[in-house]
């Protein structure tokens, strides 16, 4: 499948599947699209994200069994990112709920999309429907210190009132669309969410008006080093044949939750306890770290590279190891072997300060 | 429709800015500001040394030796004003009916400097050396009891806490009563000292500004300050048939509820948009039409960002046409009192066409382009005013003043009608149990739920028994981001809330949700939390203040986690009138859906028990030791209880368009207050009698139609005797009555509720609860009691009684709906 925006970012040659989807990875390139993102406003296309509907007289009390936050006072007009489990407490993908009230839309990361979806429909009851709406809606983010007031110029709703995970539904030309205060690099970040066929023209002026904030198109290639930068959770990379403990993931389950599908599972996993944990490194630019890298104390390996990229914002390399539990606290200083040993930090996220923080919309 | 209008015939201030009017308005124009170094607070360990004080102030000079020993600040600063706006008004109270004369008072505080003499004493110097007689005068309502006793009235009394909104919604409330046809004549304003509670609070949230406040422009934290604005509201035709001078007219107030976050504001302002659209609506204007807004304006960047914002979205194009300016750069934030300071600012900007300054007002580029009135007053015409007040709990009123034209069309004076009021939705938590159907068994039963205090030491009092919080499944009523971080009172309302809501079947939706309006009673508030942070200053310094607990210390903090909990959006306030508070938020929901403000109206009514209402009570002997008995010849006192009901208002056709299964119906009540000793009530009855009758008369029905009285007796003789007087006098003896509070102990302002949903049971199922503990009558009137055992008998209409100390009675009519 591919993105009815496709085209407008980049050549089949840009291409790389996303579960089922194509997108497109770097439009321009990493560095470029990072400096967009980090002090002006990316644009992406977020269409391969997976769209479900989830309507019906019983829809909250389905929904509330099968995510493990509590979704039961989520307001008309919020949103929620939570886990969906498995009986076993394995992670079927993380998912953002937003309740239009009339009915909830469960948003999926592309490559989660088919298993969610089937996992949703096998836990389906009669009072329920659920339909798959992704491809009916295209979905283009922007991301950026400056990415409000850009989605200001789109919308006469008073932008620095839509609190963060809130979205609201407006006009837009004559057509509906959805505004959501979702984004992935902590940077302020924002989704429109409009039909397929609208969303060429939807692209076409905020190009247009992010010209006075130097947006740039963005691949999906970028949100890499922007979400690790924040330990935004980035499922596919972090979990890999893991339990959510050993990946920090815990988080996002509410166990004050009394009932949800792998709730007793997942305090079974908690009960027995983990022997190692992801952390957070740096390390100096030009040393090529790469996943499955040892790390080592002295002779011994205590654990493995996860994942690594450079930080613009750090000037070093960035990644996440599994350490023993002894060594998976910040502030240490270990040996990586990445062709020859070499030092690196364990550190604590953030590990950098989004510019978006010290800006004030108000 | 005369008879519905209302003008401002008298108006009183002291604050920082003057004592006086004429010396308040003259500082004002002139852009004086009355804001300097602090000398009653200690500042040292704060952000800033300013304060509006109300300084020089000498309190010899207005009170008697006697009187000063039991009134503080507060109550001086009310009587001064109040005294100040009758002689201007130049009513005669002694030639008019004192039960068509009532109060409303919008308070934060009330009498807490009081309090904090009582803590300090307990604290360092052991409870047996406190000295009682400073809780006499330390509730929350005492200072609306002074005004009341000094003045003579006897008709409805009010007392609202909505923090920062509370002296607008004050003036509103007033409003409503002349409105409804329930008085003539009501004075109205607010009040509240400079308290070290505030300065340490306010320090803990960084929201003090170290130099003098300057709103809409350098905007960096509020100043307070302190003082009492009165003013006199009376009906037109009788302000017109005894020739006096007409000030100005109220023409409409609307509240509303943020629904968005505890303390912060709506960035959007989208509740305060709410308020100023409704009551610019109700007083038929449009936008455009408003010469002057008195804003909120308190100097803090949120504020101050927002409120513009909010202004501008109201007023449109003619936004940067219409002047607005905050007096609180001149006079502090008066936090309770701030809306009536400001009203009556407003009083003397319309009848004297000038248009007060923003001080400290440093900006070239005013922020939307909107004028501010910077620095120096000017003259304008000033036909509108519109004064907002925006509160912690997201609480906001808005209230528009304007010069008297009988030519003035007012909506609000149209929509007034007397629909039938319904009850379509319980809930409750108390030691009773846990839902309407827990509470009926324990009434049906007779069930005593009051036990040997746990809880904590009950070694140092006399009193040892109470009701514990009963064991709830909070996770059920309570959304568990909340239930982490709030107090036992917010955990009563909400839970009691979301009962009501279930029960009646109401979903609360985008579309209806600012139709909803939420009033919440309650008798002493979040104790348990302003004690510990009292403590926390007293013990360890003004520094020392947890920033996340202060929010809960406020009156509406947990009227605040109800609108946010269900997303309630329409009209909010909170009553704390001591224990008449649940039984008063129903009048004002029963008002709201007559005056059509609200489609549906959650009211709730809760109180804690804690170890400081144990110790005060304790310390002023009214407490029993193990037993109370109410209405018993060997009664000696109160055990005290915690407990919340919630009940769920609408109309009559709104409730059976969408088929709500009805209790009840609100036939009517009656509001009354008397003149006898603050803390105390008029042992004859009198007064509380008369409210009974009032209830009666309001719903048409007469005294041998009252088939249930549910009694207000808690215990004290003096109470039981004063009710069963009354009862006796206004009802006769065929009336059979009993007290909840002999299985369920008082809970204070929630005394009414408890009433209410007996009231319910005997009327749907024919049982009247019983009072127990009761072997030998008081002898005061031979009333026919349900001893001991509930009662089988057709109930058609009840009677609920409520007193506070101080002298003030309300009486709720209900009856069966056919």
């Amino acid at each position: 499948m591919k993105s009815p925006l496709a085209t407008l970012f980049g050549n089949s040659t840009q291409m790389e599947y996303l579960g089922n989807y194509e997108t497109v990875a770097v439009v321009s390139s990493i560095e470029q699209e990072y400096d967009a993102v980090r002090n002006h406003v990316g644009i992406f296309d977020f269409s391969a994200l997976g769209k479900i509907k989830v309507s019906g007289k019983c829809a909250m009390e389905y929904l509330q069994l099968l995510v493990t936050r509590d979704i039961e006072y989520l307001a008309p007009e919020k949103s929620a990112v939570t886990l969906m489990l498995d009986d076993a407490g394995q992670v079927v993908g993380m998912v953002t709920v937003l309740n239009f009230e009339e009915y909830y839309l469960v948003e999926t990361w592309p490559t989660a999309h088919e298993k969610v979806l089937d996992w949703m429909r096998k836990q389906s009851s009669e009072d329920v429907v659920i339909e798959d709406v992704s491809t009916q809606y295209a979905i283009i983010g922007v991301e950026g210190p400056q990415s409000w007031e850009l989605t200001q110029k789109l919308v006469d709703f008073e932008i620095t009132s839509l609190p963060y995970q809130g979205f609201f539904e407006t006009e837009w030309e004559g057509n509906d669309i959805v505004v959501a205060r979702i984004g992935y690099t902590a940077e302020y970040g924002y989704q429109f969410m409009i039909r397929e066929e609208q969303a060429p023209k939807l692209l076409e002026v905020l190009l247009q008006e992010g010209v006075p904030f130097e947006a740039q198109l963005c691949g999906w290639k970028v949100l890499d080093p922007c979400m690790l930068e924040v330990r935004q959770p980035n499922i596919d990379l972090e979990l890999d044949q893991r339990n959510l403990f050993e990946a920090a993931l815990n988080w996002l389950i509410d166990f004050r939750k009394d009932e949800f599908v792998g709730r007793d599972a997942v305090l079974n996993m908690k009960e027995q306890g983990f022997q190692r944990s992801m952390v957070g490194f740096s390390a100096p630019q030009d040393v090529n770290v790469r996943e499955g890298d040892a790390i080592k104390v002295e002779d011994d390996v205590v654990g493995q590279v996860v994942c690594a990229v450079n930080s613009g914002v750090l000037g070093k390399k960035l990644g996440l190891a599994m350490l023993d539990n002894k060594y998976a606290v910040s502030g240490l200083e270990l040996a990586v072997d990445a062709g020859g040993l070499s030092a690196i930090n364990t550190i604590s996220s953030p590990y950098i300060l989004p510019k978006s923080w010290s800006i004030k919309m108000i | 429709m005369s008879e519905k209008r209302i003008v401002i015939t008298g108006i009183g201030i002291i604050c920082a800015n003057g004592i006086g009017v004429k010396e308040f308005w003259e500082n004002t124009v002139r852009g004086n500001s009355g804001i300097k170094e602090a000398t009653t607070i200690d500042t040292t360990a704060l952000i800033t040394r300013y304060a509006g004080e109300v300084n020089p102030f000498d309190p010899a000079a207005y009170f008697s030796p006697k009187q000063l020993r039991r009134m503080e600040r507060s109550a001086q600063f009310a009587i001064i004003a109040a005294h100040e706006a009758v002689k201007m008004s130049g009513l005669d109270f002694s030639g008019i009916d004192a039960y068509r004369a009532g109060l409303v008072l919008g308070t934060s505080l009330g009498g807490l400097l009081n309090g904090d003499v009582f803590h300090k004493q307990w604290i360092y110097r052991g409870l047996p050396k406190t000295r009682p007689s400073l809780l006499m005068s330390y509730p929350i309502h005492t200072p609306a009891d002074w005004v009341s006793q000094e003045l003579g009235l006897k008709g409805p009394r009010s007392v609202i806490s909505t923090a920062c909104a509370a002296g607008t919604n004050a003036i509103g409330f007033g409003a409503d009563f002349i409105r409804s046809g329930k008085a003539d004549v009501m004075i109205v304003g607010g009040v509240d000292p400079l308290a070290p509670l505030s300065f340490a609070g306010f320090n803990s949230l960084k929201a003090l500004a170290e130099k003098p406040c300057a709103p809409y422009s350098k905007s960096e934290g509020i100043t307070l300050g302190e003082g009492a604005g009165i003013l006199i509201l009376e009906r037109l035709d009788m302000a017109q048939k005894r020739g006096a001078t007409i000030l100005a007219e109220v023409l409409a107030y609307e509240l509303s509820a943020d629904a968005y976050h505890p303390t912060a504001p709506d960035p959007g302002g989208a509740g305060a948009i709410r308020s100023m659209e409704g009551s610019i609506a109700q007083a038929g204007l449009e936008p455009g039409q408003i010469s002057y807004v008195n804003g909120h304006g308190t100097g803090t960047p949120a504020n101050d960002h927002s409120e513009p914002k909010a202004i501008k979205k109201v007023l449109g194009d003619q936004a940067s046409r219409i002047p607005m300016s905050s007096t609180k750069s001149m006079t502090g934030h008066c936090l309770g009192a701030a809306g009536a300071v400001e009203g009556v600012a407003c009083v003397l900007a319309i009848q004297q066409d000038i248009l007060p300054p923003t001080i400290n007002f440093q900006s070239d580029d005013p922020p939307l382009g909107l004028d501010y009135v910077p620095n120096e007053a000017r003259s304008a015409v000033v036909d509108v005013a519109l004064s907002n007040s925006f509160a912690f709990g997201g609480n906001n009123a808005t209230i528009v003043l304007g010069k008297y034209r009988s030519e003035r069309k007012l909506p609000i004076t149209q929509a007034i009608s007397r629909p039938r009021v319904v009850i379509t939705g319980l809930g409750t938590v108390s030691p009773g149990g846990v839902g309407k159907a827990e509470l009926w068994e324990t009434f049906a039963q007779g069930k005593d739920c009051l036990n040997a205090i746990t809880e904590f030491d009950v070694t140092p009092y006399n009193s040892r028994c109470g009701g514990s919080m009963p064991d709830v499944a909070w996770k059920k009523y309570i959304p568990t981001s909340l239930l982490r971080r709030t107090d036992s009172l917010s955990k009563l309302a909400v839970a009691a809330a979301r009962m009501a809501l279930d029960d009646g079947n109401l979903k609360v939706r985008r579309a209806n949700s600012e139709k909803i309006a939420m009033i919440f009673g309650t008798g002493t508030g979040p104790l348990q939390t302003v004690e510990s942070i009292n403590r926390d200053i007293i013990t360890k310094g003004m520094d020392q203040v947890n920033p996340a607990v202060f929010p809960n210390s406020v009156m509406n903090a947990a009227a605040g986690q109800v609108c946010l909990s269900f997303s309630l959006k329409g009209p909010t306030s909170t009553i704390t009138a001591g224990g008449v508070s649940a039984s008063t938020a129903l009048v004002y929901g029963y008002e709201l859906l007559c005056q059509k403000r609200a489609e549906a109206v959650l009211v709730v009514g809760a109180d804690e028990f804690n170890e400081p209402l144990l110790a005060g009570n304790d310390r002023l002997g009214v407490l029993a030791r193990d037993i109370i008995r109410p209405f018993d010849q060997q009664a000696e006192g109160m055990l005290l209880s915690c407990g919340s009901t919630a009940f769920l208002l609408e109309r009559e056709e709104s409730a059976r368009e969408r088929g709500a299964a009805i209790y009840g119906e609100l036939l009517g009540y009656g509001m009354t207050s008397d003149n006898y000793k603050i803390g105390g009530i008029n042992p004859e009855g009198t007064e509380w009698a008369e409210s009974i009758r009032q209830a009666v008369l309001h719903g048409g029905l007469a005294a041998g139609d009252i088939d249930f009285y549910a009694a207000a007796a808690c215990g004290l003789p003096l109470v039981d005797g004063a009710e069963a007087r009354a009862v006796a006098s206004a009802l006769g003896n065929g009336v059979m009555v009993s007290s909840m509070q002999s299985m369920l102990g008082y809970t204070s302002g929630g005394t009414g509720g408890m009433g209410l949903m007996a009231a319910l049971m005997a009327i749907g199922q024919g049982v009247i609860p019983p009072s127990i503990h009761l072997e030998n009558p008081i002898g005061e009137s031979q009333l026919n009691y349900v001893v001991n055992q509930a009662m089988r008998k057709t109930v058609d209409h009840a009677a609920i009684g409520s007193y506070s100390f101080g002298g003030n009675y309300v009486t709720l009519l209900v009856g069966k709906y056919s």
